[in-house]
């Protein structure tokens, strides 16, 4: 998504999460969506985005229920409607909680699947640098344990016995090679 | 008399032998030129949380000030939405 510049000087462009109980029926659910979006429409709300993200788990219950369904608009607005618009999400009875924030500055929006799939990328790289650590700690200690079992090297030998000249006369004949170009 | 035991550390996560000592760490967000912290991303503000939900020492998460007090934000707004706990 490119990015969000207000079409006018007044405006700004808000972003709003919408908690919705998760108790509501299919039909309720979307006559609750309708009159939400209309609260916004009537106040003159330009829509951007709308993204659900689904039945989720709550991190605390409110209203003594522990899940529901959240929905982000992002909706271009003027400040004074943003108030008002802030104050009457608050009468809806199925919103169990609604938060209305003007975007940041480099403010990119990200679909809740993007995000998870994002997410979910993160995880797997994460698992495969510990195996690979976990790999590689293994390998330096079994190292570790072959040189510690190794018997203590003996004094060094000279790789190649003495065989009583009979080098030496090799040699001469190698180097008295007249074919021999060095 | 035996000489007294060296004490375990508290927290592995603030002992990593991988990361420079505490005090010392650059911040994870400049490194990756975070310009925002959004506060509908749970698993950053996982990280930066603790086990009872508050949040970490910029002493041992390195964050800077100004990204500190960005995740701050952040971290109020997910607690109003619940989704992350107050305290848990």
């Amino acid at each position: 998504m490119p990015v969000l510049t207000p079409s006018t000087e007044e405006a700004r462009i808000y972003e709003c999460i919408v908690l919705f109980s998760l108790q509501l029926s299919e039909k309720e659910y979307a006559q609750a969506l309708a009159s939400i979006e209309q609260i916004f429409e009537e106040k003159g709300g330009k829509k951007l985005a709308k993204d659900v993200w689904g039945k989720q788990g709550l991190a605390y219950p409110i209203k003594k229920q522990t899940e529901g369904q959240y929905v982000v608009y992002l909706y271009e607005l003027s400040p004074e409607s943003a108030q008002a618009i802030d104050a009457a999400l608050i009468l809806e009875k199925p919103v169990l909680r609604h938060l209305l924030v003007k975007i940041p500055k480099h403010y990119e929006f990200v679909t809740f699947a993007e995000r998870a799939s994002a997410w979910a990328k993160e995880k797997e790289n994460e698992v495969q640098e510990k195996e690979k650590e976990r790999e590689e700690t293994l390998k330096q200690k079994m190292i570790h344990r072959a040189a510690k079992a190794a018997p203590p090297k003996e004094a060094s030998k000279p790789l190649v016995p003495d065989a009583g000249g009979s080098l030496e006369e090799k040699l001469g004949e190698i180097i008295s090679d007249e074919d021999l170009r060095l | 008399m035996p000489p007294p035991r060296p004490s375990p550390p508290r927290n592995t996560a603030q002992n990593d032998p991988h990361l420079p000592p505490p005090g010392k760490r650059p911040c994870p967000f400049c490194l990756k030129g975070i310009a925002w912290i959004d506060y509908k991303d749970y698993p950053i503000l996982k990280k930066f949380t603790n086990y009872f939900s508050s949040i970490k020492k910029r002493y041992y998460t390195g964050v800077c000030l100004r990204h500190q007090k960005m995740l701050k934000t952040a971290v109020e707004r997910a607690r109003f939405m619940a989704i992350i706990a107050y305290r848990k």
